[in-house]
């Protein structure tokens, strides 16, 4: 038994001592090779996060409302405020009828590179009307004619929507007309703002059916059905 | 010479030694070379998950960008089956969300300036909407 014994012990000796070694000289193989992938998948990373960067800085443009302009700076009033440096090859240019000089609240448009500090370095810079602004809402139909759907905004506050022979109707996702602008039945619709807060649609999608009420049987104030946007 | 004889227990302990420190061995080196095997059990999430409420994420174009080509790429997540309406200064298109939210739509540039409005609606009367200021030039600055 003891032989037995020895005998097993100096064998399992034996085949662990050069497996062991095999295994030192294959994780070191093995190393080497994982660093070299790491090198490689980190020089790949390193090149796509360049091009992200020159993406992102590259071939910018900033709109809006001038603030203020103080020199060759022009600080915008958008919602984060943006500045625009032009320089001796800045390429300006007005928009027919308007003015050439550009004064606290103009609407211009920079285009160009970003520089480290998040400036826009314009390459061009164009002073433009201002676009219109789109309005797109939702509601439930209260009541429609061949001119108009009158909608319910919020929970009280009805909404004129003016139709004209140009306003898209789709209803289902599918082509559509004022005839399926039922009661009850929600529409989306997208179109300018009238001085009088009715709106011209210039497109209506209608839903084949009506809100879906999940808190019906809790109704309350706050539960408004109107699709206020959230922006 | 006196001959040192191995009691039974020494044997066994040797032994069991030889094995433990084998399978330990083995082990490690599995984990060193395989690290992909490894399986962390105890980071897996709960089986069930937070409920989320409206969402509305824009994936591409990125915002404030010039656009050299006349079409572009709308693609973006929201609610399940909600309705995403895409509006240029010209025209709206309809974008369905999928199952999982996810939506697309190759849409047409104006010339200049474009503020796309991207909203998205569903029948419980929720509503998102991202704009998203993109620059249409046919020539490089």
């Amino acid at each position: 038994m003891k032989l037995f014994l020895i005998t097993l012990f100096t064998l399992i000796t034996l085949v662990i001592t050069p497996l062991t070694f095999a295994a030192e000289s294959s994780s070191s193989a093995d190393l080497q090779s994982k660093i070299n992938q790491i090198k490689a998948q980190i020089a790949s990373k390193a090149a796509e996060i360049k091009k992200e960067v020159n993406q992102k800085i590259a071939n910018k443009v900033f709109a809006g409302r001038v603030s203020t302009k103080e020199g060759s700076k022009i600080t915008l009033s958008t919602s984060i405020p943006r500045v625009i440096i032009t320089d001796d090859y800045t390429d300006i240019s007005y928009e027919k009828g308007l003015t050439q000089a550009i004064n606290k609240d103009n609407y211009i448009i920079g285009l160009g590179d970003m520089d480290d500090k998040g400036n826009l370095i314009a390459k061009k810079l164009l002073k433009v009307s201002p676009p219109r602004e789109l309005t797109v809402i939702s509601g439930r139909i209260k009541s429609s004619s061949e001119s108009a759907i009158i909608i319910d905004k919020d929970q009280g506050n009805d909404l004129v929507i003016k139709i004209s022979k140009d306003t898209d109707v789709l209803f289902g996702g599918k082509e559509g007309s004022i005839k399926d602008a039922n009661p009850s039945r929600v529409l989306i619709v997208s179109g300018f703002e009238n001085s009088d807060k009715t709106i011209n649609a210039r497109f209506i999608y209608i839903f084949k059916q009506g809100f879906i009420d999940l808190f019906k049987k809790t109704a309350s104030n706050s539960a408004s059905q109107s699709g206020k946007i959230a922006k | 010479m006196a001959r040192k004889t191995l009691s039974h227990k020494t044997s066994y302990s040797l032994l069991g030694l030889v094995f433990v420190a084998t399978l330990i061995s083995i082990f490690f080196l599995n984990n060193y070379l395989n690290p992909k095997v490894q399986t962390n059990w105890m980071s897996k999430g709960p089986v069930t998950s937070k409920p989320v409420s409206f969402e509305l994420q824009i994936n591409s174009p990125d915002d404030e960008t010039i656009s050299f080509d006349r079409t572009i790429l709308i693609s973006g997540k929201t609610t399940p089956q909600a309705v995403v309406i895409i509006s240029t200064p010209s025209q709206d298109q309809i974008a369905d969300a999928n199952l999982l939210g996810g939506f697309s739509k190759e849409i047409s540039l104006d010339p200049g300036l474009n503020v796309l409005y991207i909203s998205s609606f569903d029948l419980q009367g929720n509503s998102k909407q991202i704009k998203k200021t993109i620059y249409y030039s046919a020539e490089k600055l």
